[in-house]
């Protein structure tokens, strides 16, 4: 049906005229394809390798399987032990062990010493500090390692754990006091390890004993023993010592594995190593006359220090693995991973104890629990307690009340040596030089932002003013100029950048105002870019050194140098690792000798670590990092303590909506820590089944109460959090009775889930809480504002921004109202169902085909005389179809 | 004119119909074979995401393998229509498949190759293979849920589920909804700490997604401007050469407006 029109100008073109315009159709309709072909992005169908550089990849540390926390004082052990000197006189040496039982594997002791032979350097000077994993030229130096047993009269070297280069027998082959069979031996014959299962290790003359992979320098962990020095006047008081366990040494320690051929009992072992008695004078170098080489560390295993040594058998708390045995069902929690520490002390408590139950607990940043906390998947909630800092909120249908379980904060952590090898233990640090290191703001050449600044922190002038004298100390080219950072959104990076937009001076430098020595932002930082508080820290400084030769793939210079891990119990793990987690060297990977990837700096040694991290106050403790005092408000310099956390937790805001304290920033004490960080367990008091109820119930009382009496033993309360004060404690009474009634407290105004009107089923997926938006505001305060309509109930502090210090935080909890049944949700599936879905394209098709047949009868119909011709070939068909006779009930 | 109107709305619905039916798989196979080209790469550098950062919606997570019903589909992160056009989703607020927690996948049943369709025919103990960027876990086939079946047993810390959900489907139409469990045989892998994400309503079950409205529009803009390009051309061109022109445009421009239509359908269709 076309119009006349159109069929007279097809008929009327000539020939040639009529190809001319075909050519131009096709022409046209390549043109259109091409097109299209260049604007779709799908036609690449090899996608570009992606090789980001925050992605996180290979496998990740182990969590919870990881190390702890010890209160460390109930368990330290002193010993005494005597020997003669070389000219007959009895000497007696004192070492002792902070800690030696209830210790969490991979935890840092601390070890201490008097009445030491003084280590001397080649020249005999006095004493002299060396890198203590080399003390290649040190007389008298002092082994600390770990070894299978616990029985000293009974241990010999062959049950230490010690790498082969120093299990050459050297110059024990002239010990007087060695037995002949050493004696006949070589210089270069080699001490047997005996591995956990009985098998001997040995090598035969002049090569190395293998130890087992779990033990072994270019594992990832490293090895744990050093060799370290005695000061002039005989002592040494800060020794660290990381104690190791079945969990990393399975074949070389096996600690707490009671299958290993000393079931599972080791010992730290101290050996003095002093002058050797010689057999033959002309053999050893004379004692006076030192050269170095007869009273060095590998010394250490000759009969004559061996039988000085001094032995601290240790034990460690059950295991997470226990846990395994415990075959009830884990109720399962989720949440903050402030309590990474504590929960590797009340997981195993839990599932030991038959009053209690088994209680699952997994990190999740605290934003993401409270999410969980509303978000139903088929009916069925994502989690129905989680841990977190910044308080959960009810919702329509589902109220939640925050129950206190512990007080920690956040700490910078610093491993930090000088130039004499001594660890630094006092760093001061203040908003700005925060702002400063989290900015990206230190020099990186050839990263043109921020080449005018200084190129780290201890080039920092400012830093030099905070810290006197500190960094003559350090060695001259030694630079931190990135912290190793989170990559998540746990609560904690919201508190550090909540601390730092607290500070007026910090804020404007940040604004673009330069420092009194002319430092200035990057400029990827400056104003609106970086909002703070914020929930992440990240890299935004893009430029690539175009001009940079590496064959690796291009990398912004500032992710290069940037060093982030994505979660806290990782940013532990690099500080005790001493792993820089920057991605600055290109190496070659793989096989083939041409692939190259971005890869970490070497792992620093003992003696010239120079690291600073952003992590847990727990974690911190457990290692024995030294933590930085931070400026607060009232301009002192404060670190994280017990008395700090408690100045903190006296001065902390209340928020009247939950009833949950944070850090208050701007308060004039003196001595509080502004890093203070609470962790409330929040649970629904609408909707749990009976049993859910009561454990819940039961953890925040257990937790609140037994779980807050610092101790090493399972269940106590790691050192680095406060023990929770009486009135927190009285609110998380509270809240479990709330819990455990399941009485609708802490409902949203006009919602009552628990009225005796018979209650509307919750909705299946009910509108998430309104989160706080951590890029609202660059303002100091905190958000407090109640994000929904709510009533403070009776017993509250109405109006009171601060609690003063003479009353901690009043529990803004009401009395209990008397307990109501509450209605189950039913635990069956409901289903989705959708009209459109099921029926649309049956439909479609109906239309579709009445319209096929529609069209051309009406077309027929349309003519003149149609309905005619459509009646007689209606009947014609009838004819041929049926005969002359309609069929039986057909009307004609 | 009333033979006209018609004529094109049987046209439109009959080519809807095929689109979905015909069209709409040849589709999702071209969108799987270059996700699966993709993850490959991925895998093979260690670069597949494993939920640490947001993942940008679509991009592929994992790839999926029923043995028992022949299915191998690359999973993209994402559950709104847009995303399953191209394959099963991952819901973005669930657990990361292979760690701990539940972790929703959603599949299509009747549309765009349906890959789900026949998802309800699994038998418990049937091994489902997922493969991310942690590795290659096994699940095995807990139960087909529909309504009123009681659900599965809480979930250990220590386990992982998968949830599949897709829809019951006739020949023509996607039925209620249908929840398969499976239970990861092992401990799960690693579960980083992950950013919180908040997704919108239409990337929940059954949900469908307004914000295809515009992009519809604008195609149908296209279609009627190249339904009046076809009318001046056949009266001043030549209606062979019009529509050797128009017949390609036309078809993809229908091509589009369906592809986005389809998005207003409810996801698991």
């Amino acid at each position: 049906m076309r119009p006349p029109s159109a069929r007279r100008s097809a008929l009327g073109p000539s020939r040639r005229s009529r190809t001319r315009r075909y050519v131009t159709a096709l022409l046209t309709l390549t043109g259109l394809a091409a097109m299209t072909g260049a604007l779709s992005p799908g036609v690449q169908a090899s996608p570009v390798m992606q090789t980001g550089g925050t992605e996180v990849r290979g496998t990740a540390g182990a969590g919870l399987a990881r190390s702890a926390a010890a209160a460390g004082s109930g368990s330290s052990v002193t010993q005494t032990n005597t020997w003669m000197d070389s000219n007959g006189t009895s000497r007696s040496g004192t070492v002792t062990v902070s800690q030696t039982s209830g210790l969490s594997t991979r935890q840092v002791v601390n070890i201490s010493w008097s009445g030491f032979l003084p280590t001397v350097n080649s020249q005999g000077a006095d004493s002299v500090h060396q890198a203590p994993q080399t003390p290649r030229a040190s007389g008298y130096p002092v082994v600390l390692m770990e070894c299978q047993g616990s029985d000293a009269a009974k241990m010999t070297p062959n049950d230490c754990a010690m790498t082969g280069p120093h299990r050459f027998y050297q110059y024990a082959v002239y010990d007087a006091n060695e037995t002949d069979a050493v004696h006949k031996s070589s210089i270069v014959d080699s001490r047997p390890f005996t591995e956990t299962s009985g098998k001997v290790d040995s090598a035969p003359t002049g090569q190395l004993v293998t130890l087992p992979s779990d033990f072994n320098d270019s594992n990832v962990i490293g090895t744990n023993w050093y060799a370290t020095w005695t000061n002039p006047d005989g002592t040494h008081n800060d020794a660290r010592f990381e104690v190791r366990s079945v969990q990393e040494a399975p074949q070389s320690l096996g600690c707490g594995d009671p299958k290993t051929r000393s079931h599972g009992a080791c010992s730290i072992v101290v050996v003095p190593v002093r002058p050797l008695p010689c057999v033959d004078a002309s053999s050893c170098p004379p004692p006076n006359s030192y050269l170095g080489l007869s009273a060095d560390y590998n010394e250490w295993q000759s009969a004559s220090n061996w039988r000085n040594k001094f032995v601290f058998p240790v034990s460690f708390k059950p295991f997470p693995t226990v846990c395994e045995l415990d075959h009830r069902i884990a109720v399962p929690t989720q949440g903050s991973e402030m309590l990474d520490q504590a929960m590797l002390s009340w997981l195993p408590k839990f599932c030991t104890s038959s009053n209690l139950f088994k209680l699952g607990f997994t990190r999740v940043n605290d934003s993401t629990a409270r999410n969980n906390l509303d978000f139903q998947i088929a009916g069925q909630y994502t989690t129905n307690l989680a841990f977190t800092t910044q308080p959960a909120l009810s919702i329509r249908g589902r109220p939640v009340v925050n129950s206190p379980v512990a007080v920690t904060g956040f700490a910078v952590a610093v491993q930090l040596d000088g130039a004499d090898f001594e660890q630094v233990s006092q760093v001061n640090l203040n908003a700005r030089l925060l702002a400063k290191l989290i900015t990206e703001s230190y020099n990186a050449p050839p990263d043109p932002n921020v080449k005018n600044n200084p190129e780290g922190l201890f080039q920092d002038p400012e830093f030099a003013k905070l810290n006197p004298g500190l960094v003559q100390k350090l060695p001259p080219d030694v630079k931190i100029r990135n912290p190793i950072l989170v990559q998540g959104s746990p609560d904690l990076v919201y508190e550090v950048t909540r601390y730092i937009a607290s500070d007026k001076t910090a804020v404007a430098w940040l604004k673009g105002t330069p420092d009194p020595w002319g430092m200035k932002v990057n400029p990827y930082y400056q104003g609106d870019k970086w909002q703070i508080p914020t929930s992440t820290f990240g890299e935004q400084d893009p430029y690539i050194w175009k001009a940079d030769t590496r064959p690796c793939p291009e990398k912004p210079v500032m992710e290069q140098v940037a060093q982030f891990v994505y979660d806290l119990s990782s940013v532990a793990d690099a500080m005790i690792n001493r792993q820089p987690q920057d991605y600055s060297l290109c190496k070659v990977v793989g096989q083939s000798g041409t692939d190259y990837a971005w890869a970490h700096s070497d792992r620093q040694l003992l003696g010239s670590r120079a690291m600073l991290a952003i992590m847990d106050i727990p974690s911190a403790d457990a290692y024995q990092f030294p933590m930085a005092a931070l400026e607060n408000h009232a301009g002192k310099f404060v670190t994280p303590t017990d008395t700090s956390l408690t100045s903190a937790l006296q001065a902390a805001t209340l928020d009247h909506t939950t009833g949950t304290l944070s850090a208050n920033l701007q308060s004039n004490s003196p001595t509080a820590y502004p890093g203070l960080m609470p962790v409330y367990a929040a649970a629904p008091t609408y909707g749990l089944t009976k049993a859910q109820a009561h454990d819940f119930a039961l953890m925040m009382t257990w937790l609140s109460t037994s779980g807050q009496v610092h101790g090493d033993a399972a269940g106590q309360l790691p050192a680095g959090y406060l023990a929770m004060p009486q009135n927190l404690r009285a609110q998380a009474a509270a809240a479990a009775k709330h819990v455990r009634a399941q009485d609708c407290f802490g409902a949203l105004k006009g919602d009552n889930p628990c009225s005796p009107s018979p209650p509307s089923p919750p909705p299946r997926t009910p509108p998430r809480p309104p989160t706080r938006s951590p890029h609202s505001t660059g303002t100091p305060t905190f958000p407090v504002t109640p994000t929904h309509p709510y009533t403070p109930p009776p017993g509250s502090v109405p109006g009171a921004g601060t609690v003063p210090s003479s009353s901690v935080p009043t529990s803004p909890i009401s009395t209990p109202t008397t307990p109501t049944p509450s209605t189950q949700p039913a635990a069956f599936t409901s289903t989705q169902e959708s009209a459109l879905a099921a029926h649309l394209l049956p439909v479609l098709l109906v239309i579709g085909l009445i319209g096929l047949l529609a069209a051309p009868l009406l077309v027929v119909a349309s003519r003149p005389g149609g309905v005619a011709s459509l009646r007689r070939g209606w009947r014609a068909w009838r004819k041929k179809r049926f005969g002359k006779r309609p069929p039986p009930g057909t009307s004609s | 004119m009333l033979s006209w109107f018609f004529a094109v709305l049987s046209g439109f619905a009959l080519f809807f119909v095929a689109f979905l039916m015909v069209l709409s798989p040849l589709q999702e196979s071209r969108a799987q074979a270059v996700l699966y080209t993709q993850f490959r790469s991925e895998l093979a550098a260690a670069t597949a995401p494993f939920g640490v950062t947001p993942i940008p919606p679509g991009s592929p997570v994992a790839v999926i393998d029923i043995q028992a019903l022949g299915i191998r589909q690359v999973v993209v992160e994402g559950t709104s229509g847009e995303d399953l056009r191209s394959g099963p989703g991952h819901l973005r607020v669930t657990a990361f498949p292979g760690q701990a927690g539940t972790s929703v996948i959603f599949g299509r049943s009747t549309t765009y190759g349906g890959p789900f369709r026949d998802l309800p025919k699994l038998h418990r103990g049937d091994p489902i293979q997922v493969t991310t960027g942690q590795g290659v876990f096994t699940y095995q086939v807990e139960d087909v849920r529909r309504s009123g079946d009681p659900q599965p047993p809480a979930l250990r810390a220590d386990q992982s589920r998968l949830l599949l959900v897709t829809t019951d489907s006739s020949t023509l139409g996607a039925l209620s909804t249908v929840y398969i469990d499976a239970l990861l045989v092992g401990t799960p892998a690693v579960t980083p700490p992950r950013q919180a994400v908040l997704v919108p309503d239409y990337e929940n079950e059954m949900a469908s997604d307004p914000s295809a409205l515009l992009p519809l529009a604008l195609w149908l803009f296209a279609l009627v401007a190249t339904g009046v390009f076809a009318a001046w051309g056949v009266v001043r061109w030549g209606s062979g050469q019009t529509w050797l022109v128009v017949i390609p445009v036309l078809l993809a421009v229908l091509w589009g407006a369906s592809d986005n239509a389809a998005m207003l359908l409810p996801n698991l269709m």
